[in-house]
């Protein structure tokens, strides 16, 4: 089957930040995908290399970080070789951010409108184009009373309008691709199915494609049809929402979906992943997930394991499933 | 007013003034009686008083009364504007102060405009290149700018530029021509200027240029410097709109505080380029012993930093929604 | 809590205090590495201590004293005069070397001074908190209120220029500052672990004010009072430039001052004290800085 050429492709990223105490590799060879309007979701815990994937394709990594290594595609435009100017029309047109804590994200001492309108390409349009541009943007993201939003300063927002305001930002450039890093992280339970359906209104009324960042696997099951699981700075496991979720491969994804709390399944235990995170600036040999793994072998402290194809589109990569099986990597 | 208004919060800082400007002026009062000496002394000086006039002097003023009358008196008199008469010139305090304060005014305002401009330039430059040569001058400069004492550098400057190249003035604000128009005029003053200014300014400037760049550093850390970025605003936007903006506030506010400082510099650059303000006022005063003057000085200037603060605080509020919405 | 009885938690508690107090040295130590490794911080120290030198040297090199009118009036720098003579014959290198002394003495007394008040205030104001804490703010507040230059100008005017009451005054305007800093600590280190454990196996607050938490307080005031030796001697000599110094004592603000007469005709009278004023404060300033970055380390980030 022909597939339509990938919106986004991510080859090999690799970022790694030099500090004083030693050199991080935050991002280790990650590889993905994005299709045009398709919502795809990056899981893992904090630390495991996902708000540091996102950055990276912005090339927005702060100081002392670097892209070391890999290919970031959009639309056959390599976006690692553009020059800083280039980089900003892609900034300014195609690709667009949402941030955990959008009290944090938004200038405190600038007002909102002021804040979404300033991505608006001004040379042809005049201002009372862009204010009705922004006030278009803020209705669509369902705020309410639009005007004494735009009017209004971060703080006089509440948490849930605040995120809608940076969405509306985003919005209002159109952009193909919506990144969202853990959107609704910082946000009460009720506000944060709002945020999550408002994404998927969006995504359908302007065909943007999403990449969904969370440690929350509810929250992409939500809204994802693909999601690509992280651990430790490596992909370990991709597929398919639904598969994924019924079948998880890796251990660690089956951990991480194990110790979700349903409440019409009564559990004896709780099931917990023992350990804690690696260090990456000294990860742990051979598969990185060894230490915590409860099916651990004698190879996966030894070497790293290949990414095998388990099924249709459904990869892990892990030496359980290496003797069948293409090895795709 | 709704609260969040720049009003209410300029009358609340209003109101917190008075105690303070009470305090500076109990404590003038209580220099005098608490000094060496008759207190009657610091206020007429000894200028060959006739015996009848310090009697009635001493009544008016209360010195035969309780100390709180003393007090009340004394204080009715400052309401008046009435600060006593200099021993020199025998005319009335207030009016010398007056008449001294465009010269000063002149002087500093110069000097705030030149160093603020060049501070936060300097800063944001530093900031921008951290770590470079530029950085670690701009550093050093400050650190300079604290410890080279401020007469000394005009003196210095007076050397070189004045007395050696010959380039500027070295003393007083006008040369004495009477064939200069109002343009002229004009001319010969700033001609005049530029070497106290500049001592004064390379006073102040380090300062600000350090504060600048530190918080600029701190600014640009923060994600909302980040988002602006995402967003693909040009560089000199995300610096000038976004982070300059919030790096600035505290600068403000250093203003404020560092009037004290500037004005203590004034007066020795005054004295030193016999510019003829309130610092060479300060100085004449204290050859002479001139307590009234003096006394009036240290009043005059609490109640302008005082002053200055809350015109400051206010702007600040102004530029930072953060405080009036708390 | 029965008197002699030590239940267990609180001896591990008591092993923690002990395990906080001992690092307090091994900081010190720590500190002082890292303040040796900040090139200006150790120049500004190279600075200091030519000031001291210059100072132990004053009475070797001219035992007479700065006032003795060795040479003719306003000469140039010489062999015989160094630095040249003022405008009543005195010897220019004379006075830079006891204006030396008596900046140092002015610098470090008056911080101490500033110290011993504030510490002791800010350290009863911060733990004690209540109304003693408002009672001793106030009085900051009004000490930090005024105008300290002119304060200065008229109570030595007023009460005449003697070197030790420019000392006392100088150091009280400085204390409130001290007292500021030492409260806020003092504020929240009286809520940590190692106090409340100090407490539990009855130390008396005396013990607790000044051995547990002063420690760990003293960063902050140690980079103020460094400060504050600088401004220390910058106000003095501005208050001598202007004319209300000592007259008995040698101060480079006095040099300035007759210098500022004959500044066309004896350039040298004003360089060189002046001068002696910058290297001595800038080399205060820089290892204030240096004391600043040793004990506030903060993650400087390097660009690869």
């Amino acid at each position: 089957m022909t597939e339509a050429p990938p919106l986004l492709d991510v080859e090999d990223l690799t970022t790694r930040f030099y500090t004083g105490r030693g050199v991080i590799g935050a991002v280790e060879k990650l590889t993905f995908h994005v299709n045009e309007g398709e919502a795809i979701g990056i899981v893992g815990e904090s630390g495991s290399g996902k708000s540091v994937s996102a950055l990276s394709i912005l090339r927005l990594v702060p100081m002392p970080g670097r892209v070391v290594g890999g290919r970031i595609t959009l639309r056959g435009i390599d976006l690692l070789a553009l020059s800083e100017r280039e980089m900003r029309e892609m900034r300014r047109k195609h690709i667009a951010m949402i941030f955990q804590d959008p009290s944090n994200f938004l200038n405190p001492i600038m007002r909102v409108g002021d804040q979404i309108g300033e991505g608006i390409d001004r040379r042809e349009l005049s201002k009372q184009a862009v204010a009705r541009q922004v006030l278009e943007a803020l209705q669509a993201v369902h705020i309410a009373d639009p005007k004494r939003a735009a009017d209004s300063y971060p703080l006089q927002l509440s948490g849930g309008q605040q995120q809608r305001s940076v969405i509306a930002a985003a919005l209002v450039r159109r952009p193909s691709l919506i990144i969202a890093d853990e959107p609704t992280t910082a946000l009460d339970a009720t506000v944060q199915y709002q945020i999550l359906s408002l994404l998927g209104e969006l995504q359908t009324a302007i065909n943007t494609a999403i990449i969904l960042i969370s440690h929350d696997l509810a929250v992409i099951a939500s809204v994802c049809s693909r999601v690509y699981v992280m651990y430790a700075a490596q992909l370990v496991e991709s597929g398919p929402t639904a598969a994924v979720y019924r079948n998880p491969c890796h251990p660690y994804t089956q951990g991480l979906l194990g110790s979700i709390l349903d409440p019409l399944e009564r559990k004896e235990k709780l099931s917990v992943m023992a350990g804690s995170l690696p260090d990456l600036a000294a990860p742990p040999s051979g598969c990185r997930f060894h230490p915590r793994c409860p099916q651990a072998m004698a190879v996966c402290v030894a070497r790293e394991p290949p990414n095998v194809q388990v099924s249709d589109g459904h990869t892990a990569k892990c030496w359980l499933y290496a003797a069948r099986g293409d090895v795709s990597s | 007013m709704k609260s969040g208004s720049i009003g209410s919060y300029a009358l609340w800082r209003l109101a917190q003034l008075v105690p303070i400007i009470f305090v500076i002026v109990i404590v003038n009062f209580f220099l005098i009686r608490l000094a060496p000496g008759d207190p009657i002394a610091y206020i007429i000086g000894d200028a060959p008083v006739p015996e009848e006039q310090i009697i009635e002097l001493r009544q008016q003023l209360g010195f035969d009364q309780p100390l709180y009358r003393q007090l009340l008196i004394y204080l009715g008199n400052i309401a008046q504007g009435d600060f006593g008469y200099s021993f020199i010139s025998r005319a009335p305090v207030l009016d010398i102060i007056v008449q001294r304060l465009p010269a000063t005014l002149l002087l500093m305002i110069t000097q705030y405009v030149a160093a603020i401009i060049a501070g936060i330039m300097l800063g944001v430059v530093s900031a921008r290149r951290q770590g470079s040569a530029m950085d670690a001058g701009v550093t050093l400069l400050s650190v300079v700018g604290f410890a080279v004492p401020v007469f000394w550098l005009g003196q210095m400057l007076m050397l070189v530029f004045s007395t050696q190249l010959g380039l500027f003035p070295a003393q007083g604000m006008l040369s004495l021509r009477y064939d200069l128009g109002p343009f002229g005029k004009a001319l010969d003053i700033a001609h005049h200027l530029v070497l106290p200014a500049v001592t004064l300014t390379f006073f102040n400037l380090g300062l600000i240029a350090r504060l600048t760049r530190s918080n600029m550093l701190q600014v640009l850390r923060l994600e909302y410097i980040i988002f602006a970025r995402s967003k693909g605003l040009s560089e000199r936007t995300v610096i000038y709109k976004h982070a300059l903006r919030n790096a600035v506030l505290p600068v403000v506010t250093i203003i404020g505080l560092n009037l004290r400082t500037m004005i203590a510099g004034a007066v020795l650059t005054e004295t030193v380029f016999a510019w003829p303000g309130l610092g060479r006022l300060t100085f004449d005063a204290i050859n002479t012993r001139d307590y009234p003057v003096l006394m009036a000085m240290f009043v005059f200037v609490g109640f302008v930093v005082v002053i200055a603060n809350l015109l400051t605080d206010i702007a600040y509020a102004y530029l930072d929604p953060r405080i009036r919405y708390k | 809590m029965t008197e002699g009885a030590k239940p267990e938690a609180v001896v591990a508690a008591r092993a923690d205090v002990a395990a906080i107090r001992w690092p307090a040295v091994r900081r010190v130590q720590d500190n002082w590495r890292r303040f040796c490794r900040n090139r200006l911080a150790l120049v500004g120290l190279v600075l200091l201590v030519a000031t001291i030198l210059m100072a132990l040297l004053a009475t070797a090199v001219f035992p007479e004293g700065p006032f003795k009118i060795t040479g003719g009036r306003l000469t140039a720098p010489n062999a015989v005069h160094w630095l040249g003579t003022d405008e009543l014959g005195r010897d220019v290198l004379a006075g830079v070397l006891y204006g030396a002394r008596t900046s140092l003495m002015v610098g470090f007394l008056s911080v101490f001074m500033s110290l011993a008040l504030g510490i002791v205030v800010g350290a009863l104001a911060g733990y004690y908190g209540g109304w003693i804490d408002d009672a001793l703010m106030r009085t900051t507040e009004i000490f930090q209120v005024m105008p300290r230059f002119f304060l200065a100008l008229l109570v030595v005017a007023m009460f005449g220029a003697d070197i030790w009451g420019i000392i006392f005054v100088i150091g009280i305007l400085n204390w409130a500052e001290i007292a500021r800093l030492l409260r806020a600590e003092y504020l929240t280190l009286r809520e940590r672990p190692f106090v409340t454990a100090a407490r539990a196996y009855g130390a008396p607050n005396f013990q607790i004010i000044v051995v547990e938490i002063l420690p760990n307080a003293s960063s902050p005031i140690i980079v103020a009072a460094s400060l504050q030796v600088a401004s220390a001697v910058l106000l003095e000599a501005s208050l001598s430039f202007l004319g209300v110094g000592d007259p008995n004592v040698m101060s480079w603000g006095t040099m300035l001052n007759s210098a500022q007469q004959f500044l066309r005709l004896a350039w040298w009278s004003a360089t060189f004290p002046g001068l002696a004023i910058c290297l001595m404060t800038l080399g205060i300033a820089l290892i204030s800085d240096g004391l600043n970055d040793a004990l506030n380390p903060r993650l400087k980030e390097m660009g690869s």
